[in-house]
């Protein structure tokens, strides 16, 4: 847009918008009016009610030949505006005046439109803060590229949490925590159902018939309970406690299986809500085996199946770390627990 | 039978199940009450939640939903158009819902517990402590979510309100028991009053137990030794 006068009020108008067929001025007047109705000038700053024309200012002026064109007419110009009379200058005017207010209005809702669109991309501020190998967190991770979210990962030390997380999250003081436009959401699949609601354009995360929901909201409760305490159990302990541990862990992954069934996935043919929930576990799944020395697949196969499924999604690669990774950091955080 | 119909299998002393009843009641959905009896799990209850059998269950069309929260989220969703939404308009508002709804669960509801089962008054006292922080939590969290309005959920009783309303009968039981005040105009003036408002409402009025009867409910089970 050019800025090249101080006229905040308007918007580019194209130029011969205006027929006069219904009057009969000369030819020439008729062409040299529409060019000079063409002002440009700054885009609007703000959204003044264009509802209402005024013609005030215009029509004062329409007997004046001067006063059209912001700076006047050229003097075969000005000899053309005389040929019409004040009746027919004042229906110029306010017809143009009408075209241009259209014009102003569309231009605006294009404006408009554009600024909607461009939102996402540009005032959106995700921050997510998290923990490399929380199975809780790479459930936001995975959540927020399946939707194609830009976001700024920062890393926490859970020893030493940072004012942000304490300010934040000051329930529980946990990872994740999504903070959306200054906004913090807690709670890893209350962020996963959040991020699918805000970002509801691609990949829905949840089946949208209620039952499907109601089934599919029941599978992460159960996972977040009866996968999740066997599961914490099988790295921070060992004897009698560790195997009572794992029996009640494959108990569970094989009810999660008997549930998928045949599908490929929880969601069915698509990667969805149980699946995220059940992908920070899959990633766990060799560091459980190596601590509690034993093997998952020969037990739950096709839940393996679809676990390697999920852990070659793109969203999943670029969102988990390295296995050897995850079991090294399992050792170490069992040798403080498991004294 | 009518294939879309309903029944919820409960008791009438859980709070668990006052929430889907009074979820129905707010969309004025007929239901059919399955009473459960304590201590003996029926054969409509263990073919429903085979994987917790525990109650509340609700079944629609012969379709079971369990988990009580989930399924005051079911009704919400199911039979939208017969009443004003359960949970608010906004991805963020929803989200705060449901976050304090599982707090009420994972830890408020957990410390009211253990007050009645505590035993000497050190314990006792850690545990009123831990509840008491619970409700100044809460306290401030209906201020925010309910701004200004007389529910959790604004002009009406919505997920939140029925998460943590259906709890107020036993929370009345406890303070009764440990002759202590709980939620009192005094330490949560915007919970007192809403409680009252919460209680009174009809859709909650019928399924919310007497305090009294609910007393001597709690004396019975508490005096059973461990199973």
């Amino acid at each position: 847009m050019d800025e090249s006068d101080s006229d905040p009020g308007s918007y580019p108008i194209p130029p011969a918008s205006v027929h006069l067929s219904s009057l009969t001025p000369p030819p020439s007047a008729r062409l040299l009016l529409s060019r000079h109705v063409t002002r440009r000038t700054r885009p609007l700053q703000s959204s003044p009610p264009l509802a209402y024309l005024s013609l005030q200012g215009l029509l004062g002026e329409a007997s004046s030949a001067r006063s059209i064109g912001g700076g006047g007419l050229s003097r075969e110009e000005a000899l053309a505006w005389e040929l019409f009379t004040p009746y027919q200058r004042f229906l110029i005017v306010a017809v143009i005046g009408v075209a241009a207010a259209e014009s102003k209005k569309n231009g605006v809702i294009a404006q408009l439109q554009n600024s909607v669109d461009l939102r996402p991309r540009m005032a959106d501020e995700v921050i997510l803060l998290d923990f490399w190998p929380s199975p809780f967190g790479v459930r936001a991770r995975i959540a927020l590229r399946e939707k194609g979210v830009e976001f700024e990962y920062r890393e926490e030390n859970l020893r030493e949490k940072s004012p942000l997380l304490l300010q934040m999250n000051p329930v529980h003081k946990k990872i994740p925590v999504l903070i959306h436009n200054g906004k913090p959401v807690c709670e890893s699949m209350n962020v996963v159902q959040y991020i699918d609601e805000v970002w509801s354009d691609k990949n829905p995360l949840l089946p949208s018939d209620p039952y499907q929901r109601a089934q599919a909201r029941f599978w992460v409760d159960f996972i977040d309970t009866k996968v999740y305490e066997p599961a914490d159990k099988i790295w921070s302990t060992k004897g009698e406690v560790q195997e009572k541990a794992k029996k009640e862990y494959i108990e569970a992954l094989k009810i999660l299986e008997s549930e998928l069934g045949n599908k490929p996935y929880f969601g069915g043919d698509n990667f969805g809500f149980i699946d995220i929930a059940m992908t920070g576990y899959y990633m766990w799944f060799e560091a459980s085996e190596k601590c509690g020395n034993f093997s998952i697949e020969p037990e739950c196969p096709t839940l393996m199946a679809s676990a390697k499924r999920c852990l070659q999604r793109d969203s999943v690669v670029n969102s988990v770390p390295e296995p050897e990774k995850i079991v090294e950091f399992a050792f170490k955080i069992r040798k403080i627990y498991c004294v | 039978m009518a294939s879309d119909e309903v029944k919820v299998i409960g008791a009438w002393a859980s709070p668990f199940v006052m929430r889907p009843r009074i979820a129905l009641n707010l969309k004025s959905v007929p239901y059919e009450f399955l009473q459960e009896t304590f201590g003996a799990k029926s054969e409509l209850l263990l073919k429903s939640n085979p994987v917790h059998k525990k109650i509340p269950v609700l079944i629609h069309a012969d379709k079971p939903v369990c988990e009580s929260n989930i399924i005051v989220e079911y009704v919400d969703e199911t039979w939208s158009a017969s009443g004003p939404s359960m949970l608010p308009s906004t991805p963020y508002d929803r989200a705060i819902a449901r976050f304090w709804a599982a707090y009420i669960d994972e830890k408020w509801f957990p410390s009211l517990k253990s007050i009645l089962k505590a035993e000497g008054e050190e314990e006792k006292k850690a545990v009123l402590a831990q509840v008491e922080e619970g409700n100044a939590l809460l306290e401030k969290a209906f201020i925010d979510c309910s701004k200004g309005k007389p529910f959790f959920n604004g002009e009406h009783i919505g997920y939140l309100d029925i998460a943590f309303g259906c709890f107020l009968a036993w929370l009345r039981v406890t303070e009764l028991a440990g002759g202590h005040k709980l939620i009192d105009e005094v330490k949560t003036p915007s919970l007192s009053k809403w409680a009252e408002r919460f209680c009174n409402d009809p859709a909650v009025k019928p399924v919310m137990p007497e305090t009294a009867t609910l007393a001597e409910f709690a004396k019975k089970i508490f005096a059973k030794p461990p199973a």
